[in-house]
């Protein structure tokens, strides 16, 4: 492409066309038509415009109804295309100016005025191309970048869920408890999270993402009994006082694990702490007889509150060594029981709203016979 | 009114009115004292308007407005671009009576079409000088 800009000169008056490329043709590379109509016709086929020198009174089409047709045609309205004519009044120049010409320049032109404009004109086009460009760049780049930081977020998410999977299953290796004890649980705290996300008391707490937040890391509420021994973790009978002891210090282990693992990270990871909240807090208990710091009411985490609902219903309808599995009923009157005492009322009230979907959870993950 | 009975009359133009009517070194200086391009571009306007005053007088016989104004636009630009005040100003006071809605008398057309006459008399003189 060469440099030299080419102009489309449309002027009906021959020594008009004449002074307009003797001006420009030192520089630029300008062309002459006779009307509307034929600067339609050049510009629709010539490989090349820059900048249309338009007068308004013609023959066959004017100048204000060719420059309608340049502006509404996608492919030549970016086009600077600049009014000279001898018209007078400020209407018509309003006229051109809100038709899209780019500048009106009366006649009779001072050679340099007309020659400063086009230039300026030109210059402008440039830049507004060369921001137009840069702009398709930065679109491309930022899209770029934002489909690079969702593939870096869907690894971690997926990182994530790999590290509480492998976790969970150390933790159900030393464990009585199976891997559906933790599907069931993480299942009723999110049904119990999802009905009250409205209610006063919570909402401010409860949206889609510390829902998913509270699902990924309710698994995580016992991991702490890897730091259990054998011998009063799997121990068939009920735990004297000095083995229960022992086994109460895994909410602690479990808090210590996770906050030194959020510590090395560096910086807040939203799952992390729910899950920390969870490990320590989900044997609180709404009175304050509860363990490891005995909390009271909304002292203990919200997660905490939730977790300990969850994990005492699917302790009562499972089966353990020292208890058969009760049916979901007396299960239910159970948790009602400890209304006020145990939990914090407001979550029984949700576990009652939902019992069909506890039972449709806990059909569904139900543990195999034998 | 249709101004009846017109006639071009470049006969009538004396030699000191032909020489006032374009200022020549104005048109040089503006065109950087580019006699060639000065020369070219009066021949190309008394190509374009050779026939000028006939029609504008058969225009003003036929009370053709649309077409007296067009001339008298056109006129009046080419009076700018040539350095004719003279041209430039009676054209334009014709175009503006003719936008207004104005009549224009048999007087003041022949008034007119006398100073194209004179203009293009001296786009000749001045091509046969050189």
């Amino acid at each position: 492409m060469d440099a030299a800009p080419h102009i489309l000169i449309v002027d009906d008056e021959r020594a008009n066309q004449l002074i307009l490329e003797e001006m420009l043709s030192d520089q630029c590379l300008p062309h002459s038509v006779n009307n509307g109509v034929e600067a339609l016709q050049y510009l629709r086929t010539a490989p090349r415009v820059d900048l249309i020198l338009l007068d308004v009174m013609m023959p066959e089409m004017d100048g204000f109804e060719t420059c309608r047709q340049i502006k509404a045609d996608e492919g030549l309205s970016e086009i600077p295309l600049l009014f000279l004519t001898g018209l007078e009044g400020p209407a018509n120049e309003e006229l051109g100016l809100s038709l899209g010409a780019e500048d009106f320049i009366r006649k009779p032109f001072s050679p340099s005025v007309v020659f400063a404009r086009v230039r300026n004109n030109l210059e402008l086009a440039s830049a507004r191309r060369r921001l137009r460009d840069r702009n398709q760049e930065l679109e491309i780049l930022v899209s770029e970048r934002t489909r690079d930081l969702l593939n870096e977020k869907q690894q971690v998410i997926a990182v994530q869920g790999l590290t509480i999977t492998a976790l969970c299953a150390l933790a159900e290796m030393r464990d009585n408890e199976t891997g559906n004890h933790i599907r069931r649980t993480q299942n009723y705290v999110q049904v119990l999270a999802e009905r009250l996300r409205n209610h006063p008391r919570f909402n401010s707490e409860l949206n889609d993402e510390t829902i998913q937040l509270l699902f990924k890391s309710a698994p995580l509420h016992d991991i702490g009994k890897v730091g259990i021994p054998d011998a009063i973790l799997l121990k068939p009978g009920a735990l004297n006082s000095e083995e229960w002891a022992v086994m109460m210090r895994h909410a602690e282990y479990g808090h210590d694990a996770l906050a030194q693992a959020a510590r090395e990270f560096g910086q807040p990871i939203g799952f992390l702490r729910y899950a920390q909240e969870i490990a320590y807090c989900h044997h609180e208990k709404w009175d304050g007889t509860g363990y490891p710091q005995a909390l009271v009411g909304d002292a203990i985490p919200l997660s905490g509150r939730l977790m300990a609902v969850a994990d005492v219903y699917d302790a009562l309808i499972s089966k353990r060594v020292y208890k058969p599995a009760f049916p979901h009923a007396k299960a239910i009157s159970m948790i009602v029981e400890g209304r006020g005492s145990h939990f914090d009322p407001d979550i029984v009230d949700a576990v009652i709203e939902c019992e069909a979907q506890f039972l449709e959870i806990a059909r569904r993950y139900q543990d195999r016979l034998g | 009114m249709p101004a009846k009975d017109m006639q071009p009359s470049v006969e009538a133009t004396s030699p000191a009115t032909l020489q006032s009517i374009i200022d020549w070194p104005l048109l040089h200086d503006r065109f950087n004292g580019k006699h060639d391009f000065v020369r070219k571009l009066a021949i190309s306007v008394l190509d374009s308007h050779q026939g000028a005053p006939a029609k504008f007088c058969r225009a003003a016989q036929d009370d053709d407005r649309e077409a007296l104004q067009f001339m008298a636009h056109s006129l009046k630009g080419v009076g700018g671009s040539l350095g004719s005040a003279t041209l430039h100003g009676t054209a334009k006071e014709l175009e503006e009576k003719l936008i207004a809605g104005g009549s224009i008398t048999k007087e003041a057309a022949e008034s007119f079409v006398s100073v194209v006459e004179i203009f293009l008399a001296e786009l000749r003189r001045h091509e046969e000088v050189g």
